[in-house]
């Protein structure tokens, strides 16, 4: 069986099902068995808070709004400007 | 054995699989006619069999699932041909047993233990009922019980075909019958379920793809513009607003939302199919009609239409040399029409199109002129809504003006003369008293010259004012009217200058006689206004700053919310500016106070907006290192975590960005959080193990905490840095060693064990030098006994990390007694 299935693999292209033979009802028996563990994924209990996978809404922070003053938008603050950088980071952890 | 054979040769394509139809249904007949028909059905099953335990990567078993579903819609086709002249007389037919026969053991491998075999069993319901029209009741229910129970798999390939098969049973919809019958069929809100619920974003898109378009699927479909998962984003855009219909039915503001959502995104595939989706196909739905479209974006009350309007003109360059503004429009502009202008001359401006504008749009004395011809007509009118009309023309008008080319002089006075006497004499709104103001700094020679325009203007204001009240007593209500509309266009002036107060007669004047009244106003708008202004004023003036800091302390603490908000931001803009010379002066504000004021409006959930505020400011300050302590920075890190603050989006999402930004910047910075974090993490855990259990999962696990600070605190990461200086780094061994310490002051195993096992994510060189590893190697000695209690698993951990420290120890003791010899 291990072997055959390595082969497949190699041969892949050229898999192909032998037809000629047919299972006996006790193969048959065996691959329709049900299983002991359950093949279903485990329910939510109801309570759960689920998001129902969507994106909480984005406020969109970013580096530009730390360098900003808050009632002077237009106005960058010196102090950052050793802070060139904080872009990189930005990127380098969205891609974390 | 002719049926295997046909089962055998079409397993390699599907090319031949026409005439294997033919073969198969003359030996289906042959069957019936030499009376083997249950023969034929039992050999078929057992031919079947083979394919299901055929993994599903496999592509003949694909081929053969094919063959099946081809046979049995041939079979379909005849006999629903056959049938037309019986009418449903004749229900026992060759077809209807065999496919009873087929499906029947089919459902009997769908609970199989065996994936592939429950994959396959699927994949051939699904593929059968492609081609199938009607089958019993029995049988159907049998089928859709199973399904269903499919749909839950543990196998996600499984629950996305028994998705697609389930999808076929949803019934044919039709908007109109929709109305009133909105209940769905079964099948439709089991993939509605699907489409929330499911883990697996394949699953769900499988759901998005295959649900019936209807106007009571629409929400769940629109909803998916915002799925975790990015390809499900996409095709919300791509596909299924297409699928929808004329965009015009989906409700305006799930419109706007949509949009925003799309071009908002930080995915740029995204963006893109969003672009796409209204710049083409939204525009193609009303015939091209630039004009229509917009009207559709509601623009006077549309966050979105101006960035949408800027994907558009890049998206549609085609369109750019189409669009013109004859002379007659400017006559009668409408909201959209100068919606358009301004977003036309914006792309126009920033694209260098100067031959474009000057085709389009009119001289700057012409602009003027047409300025108060609608600046007049605003004044007549009396109905609100046109009013706002007239209000959204204007301010459009005034915003291409910002950045008109005003070289020619008898343009930029009649522009002057057009917004002094506005400003002067209409009252303006606060929208367009901003933006007459960004026009007027653009005409004035310099900021001396702004400025005393602008006081000029706001005493002209009071002067007439007070001329009235000469004639008439006034009331004070229009006393308070007139003293807001000077702050507001004092407010917008302040905003614009950036140069010293000091030698500005005109702005200090201000603030003796319009500001400071203002401030101790009764009235709360005015002092809002009056706040707001005060701070801009400390922005340029070092000594006011220091002066008014305790006045904005105050309203912080004391104030209501739309003034703690003024004031907590010009707390921190000062601070950014100044810097900490604005502290411990005499009869100034001291630091600890200032600390202490900091701290209780940064832990107090009531005022979400405030708070949200106040650890932004902070990270500001941090960042910049206008602020250090130590304990004012571990308690953002636990208000971070706090589960208090679960649903504070703003405060939590301005964390996540600012303190890994804050730790990766500097490595100063990052000594910081590896200084605090052992402390804070133990709180932390303390805080989250003594949580009631119904509040549990609102807190981060603790793990997820304590991998963050390892992470946050890896020299690897911060920016800039040679590779000897991160072996350098002493942040990691710092926050080991407090970690360390803090195992041996607690009985907890759970939280001993924690950080046991997480112990080999740190990263510790010999470059770090042995005096500093000495200090991790007693703290490893002096945990090593409680060590021996834990588990065996945390035991082997605990080993490697030392076998992993003992080289490196020891390399740092050869290099150190080299040094001393």
């Amino acid at each position: 069986q291990q072997q055959s299935e390595n082969k497949n693999k190699k041969v892949k292209q050229d898999f192909t099902i032998d037809f000629t033979t047919l299972l006996d009802d006790d193969e048959e028996e065996r691959i329709f068995t049900k299983s002991k563990i359950s093949t279903m994924l485990p329910q939510p209990t109801g309570n759960e808070r689920h998001n129902n996978y969507l994106l909480p809404d984005d406020i969109f922070f970013s580096s530009e709004q730390l360098t900003k003053l808050f009632l002077k938008p237009h106005q960058k603050l010196s102090v950052f400007r050793k802070f060139k950088h904080i872009r990189s980071i930005d990127n380098k952890d969205a891609n974390n | 054995n002719a049926l295997a054979k046909v089962f055998q040769d079409s397993q390699a394509s599907v090319a031949g699989h026409k005439k294997q139809i033919i073969v198969l249904k003359a030996i289906q007949l042959r069957a019936q006619e030499l009376d083997h028909e249950e023969f034929f059905n039992f050999v078929f099953c057992k031919l079947v069999n083979k394919v299901l335990v055929i993994k599903k990567s496999e592509v003949v078993g694909d081929r053969i699932v094919k063959l099946v579903a081809a046979f049995i819609l041939s079979l379909q086709q005849d006999y629903s041909t056959e049938e037309e002249g019986e009418e449903e007389e004749e229900e026992d037919t060759l077809f209807s047993r065999f496919v009873r026969v087929f499906l029947i053991h089919l459902l009997k491998g769908i609970e199989s233990k065996d994936k592939n075999v429950r994959y396959r069993v699927v994949q051939f319901l699904d593929f059968a009922m492609s081609g199938l029209g009607e089958i019993d009741q029995e049988l159907y229910e049998t089928l859709t019980y199973s399904l269903d129970r499919r749909l839950h798999d543990k196998e996600q390939n499984i629950r996305i075909k028994a998705l697609h098969c389930i999808a076929r049973f949803q019934e044919e919809q039709n908007d109109e019958a929709d109305e009133d019958a909105s209940l769905d069929d079964d099948a439709t809100s089991k993939l509605l379920v699907a489409i929330q619920n499911d883990s697996s974003a394949e699953v769900r898109r499988a759901a998005l793809l295959n649900l019936a378009r209807s106007n009571h699927t629409k929400h769940y479909l629109l909803e998916r513009a915002k799925d975790v998962n990015s390809i499900n984003r996409r095709l919300v855009y791509s596909r299924v607003v297409k699928d929808l219909g004329d965009f015009r039915t989906i409700d305006s503001k799930t419109r706007e939302k949509i949009l925003s959502w799309g071009l908002k995104d930080r995915e740029e595939s995204v963006q893109k199919a969003c672009v796409k989706m209204f710049a083409q196909d939204w525009l193609s739905t009303v015939d091209g009609d630039l004009i229509e479209l917009l009207e559709r974006l509601h623009i006077a009350h549309s966050e979105v239409a101006e960035l949408a309007m800027k994907h558009f003109f890049n998206f549609r360059k085609d369109l750019i040399p189409k669009i013109s503004f004859p002379e007659d429009i400017w006559l009668k502009l409408t909201p959209e029409i100068s919606f358009l202008a301004r977003t036309f001359y914006f792309h126009c401006f920033q694209n260098l199109l100067y031959d474009i504008v000057d085709a389009n749009f009119p001289e700057s004395a012409r602009l003027a002129e047409l300025l108060t011809r609608y600046l007049v007509e605003r004044k007549t009118i009396l109905n609100s809504e046109e009013e706002e009309d007239f209000g959204f023309v204007i301010e459009n008008l005034l915003t291409i003006a910002v950045n008109y080319d005003y070289s020619d002089e008898i343009g930029r006075r009649a522009m002057l003369q057009t917004i002094r006497s506005s400003l002067t004499n209409d009252r303006l709104p606060a929208n367009l008293t901003k933006v007459a103001l960004q026009v007027l700094r653009k005409l004035s020679i310099n900021e001396r010259d702004f400025t005393s325009m602008v006081t000029e203007i706001i005493s002209d204001i009071r002067d007439v004012d007070e001329e009235n009240e000469n004639n008439l007593p006034n009331s004070e209500e229009d006393e308070l009217k007139t003293v807001l509309i000077c702050l507001s266009i004092c407010k917008s002036m302040l905003v614009l200058i950036n140069d010293p107060l000091k030698d500005n007669i005109s702005v200090t004047s201000l603030i003796d006689t319009l500001i400071n009244p203002a401030v101790r106003n009764k009235n709360s708008d005015a002092r809002e206004a009056g706040t707001e202004a005060l701070s801009l004023c400390c922005l340029l003036d070092l000594e006011l700053a220091t002066e008014q800091l305790y006045l904005f302390g105050l309203c912080l603490s004391k104030g209501h919310e739309e003034l703690r908000i003024i004031a907590i931001k010009a707390i921190f803009d000062i601070l950014s500016v100044h810097g900490t010379k604005v502290l411990d002066v005499e009869d100034g504000v001291d630091t600890l106070s200032f600390h202490k004021l900091l701290y209780r409006t940064l832990k107090n959930p009531e005022l979400p907006a405030l708070q949200a505020l106040c650890a932004e400011g902070l990270c500001k300050l941090y960042l910049a290192d206008v602020m250090t302590d130590d304990e004012l920075f571990e308690t953002l890190i636990l208000t971070y975590y706090n589960p208090l603050n679960a649903d504070n989006q703003s405060l939590l999402q301005a964390f996540t960005f600012c303190l890994p930004v804050y730790c990766f910047s500097h490595p100063n910075h990052q000594a910081k959080m590896s200084s605090i974090g052992s402390d804070a993490f133990k709180r932390l855990y303390n805080a989250h193990s003594g949580e009631q259990e119904e509040d549990e999962r609102e807190m981060i696990s603790p793990t997820i905490i304590l991998q963050q600070l390892i992470y946050w605190t890896d020299p690897a990461n911060v920016v800039n840095q040679e590779q000897s200086e991160i072996q350098k780094s002493k942040t990691h061994l710092t926050l080991l060693i407090g970690l360390l310490e803090s195992i041996e002051e607690t009985d907890d195993k759970k939280y001993r064990k924690m950080i046991i096992m997480n112990m080999n994510k740190f990263t510790i060189h010999s470059s770090i030098g042995y005096e500093d590893l000495k200090k991790l190697k007693a703290a490893l000695e002096g945990v090593e006994e409680i060590v021996e209690d834990q588990d065996n698993i945390s035991k082997t951990n605990f080993t490697k990390f030392l076998n992993r420290f003992e080289p490196v120890f020891t390399e740092a003791q050869v290099v150190e007694q080299e040094k001393s010899n």
